[in-house]
């Protein structure tokens, strides 16, 4: 069975979104899937994507840092982004 | 206790905010306050012609918050304020300001300094040095997560 899929909008922050772009569309399960999982989708199209697979950039799930294993669904905000730096 | 913690998007008036915050820290016995100040030369003695620091509307700001009150509540501060500027910043002017007051000098010392330690590597801030020969995003470096380290429990 085909899997069906949600355009998700990714927002991207730092250096990552100098790369890639402020917001990057992508096809997420519509039953969700792991931020790991999601990280290599994006990684898998290739540059400038591929900088995500670094394991540098951090995930944020509903604005709140998310670790590899967390699930994510359509319509939750996520982003993507570089190590911070403020001060 | 009164926590506050404000995203600047003009200038930081330190002498104003230090004069606002000592009125209001009403019983404190001591006031330690700090002002990050943006840097004319890069570490490499690169001339910065400007810094920019790009935020996450909402995810910063919530990101200052927590820093300051658990600033307020590891040291009993009876009064903390963080005030960190965002957007384009020309050097020698204020990038972050806080203040920190309680009873007795130690516990102000102590918070100031460890709210610049979380605010350094853990505020939802991205800064790039703007220079002649273009720009340049800085990372935390080693001696940030250093001294971030001073502070685990």
């Amino acid at each position: 069975m085909a899997e069906v899929v949600v355009k998700t909008r990714i927002l991207f922050f730092g250096r990552l979104a100098e790369q890639i772009g402020r917001e990057h569309e992508v096809d997420l399960p519509e039953t969700g899937c792991s931020v790991a999982e999601l990280r290599r989708r994006l990684a898998a199209q290739g540059e400038p994507f591929d900088a995500l697979a670094a394991g540098k950039a951090i995930a944020a799930v509903d604005q709140e840092i998310a670790g590899e294993e967390m699930m994510v669904v359509p319509g939750q905000e996520i982003a993507f982004f570089s190590p911070l730096s403020g001060g | 206790m009164g926590c506050r913690a404000i995203l600047a998007t003009e200038p930081i008036g330190a002498d104003a905010e230090l004069a606002r915050f000592i009125a209001q820290a009403e019983g404190a016995g001591a006031v330690v306050s700090f002002c990050g100040i943006a840097r004319p030369a890069s570490k490499r003695g690169a001339a910065v012609s400007a810094l920019h620091l790009e935020h996450y509307p909402g995810m910063t700001e919530r990101s200052l918050q927590s820093i300051a009150e658990e600033g307020a509540r590891r040291f009993e501060a009876s009064d903390v304020l963080v005030v960190h500027r965002c957007g384009t910043i020309e050097p020698g002017e204020v990038i972050v300001f806080v203040a920190a007051a309680s009873p007795h000098r130690r516990a102000a010392f102590e918070a100031a300094d460890y709210l610049m330690d979380r605010l350094k590597t853990d505020a939802v801030f991205w800064k790039q040095e703007q220079g002649v020969d273009g720009a340049r995003w800085i990372e935390p470096t080693d001696a940030d997560r250093a001294d971030l380290a001073r502070w685990s429990d």
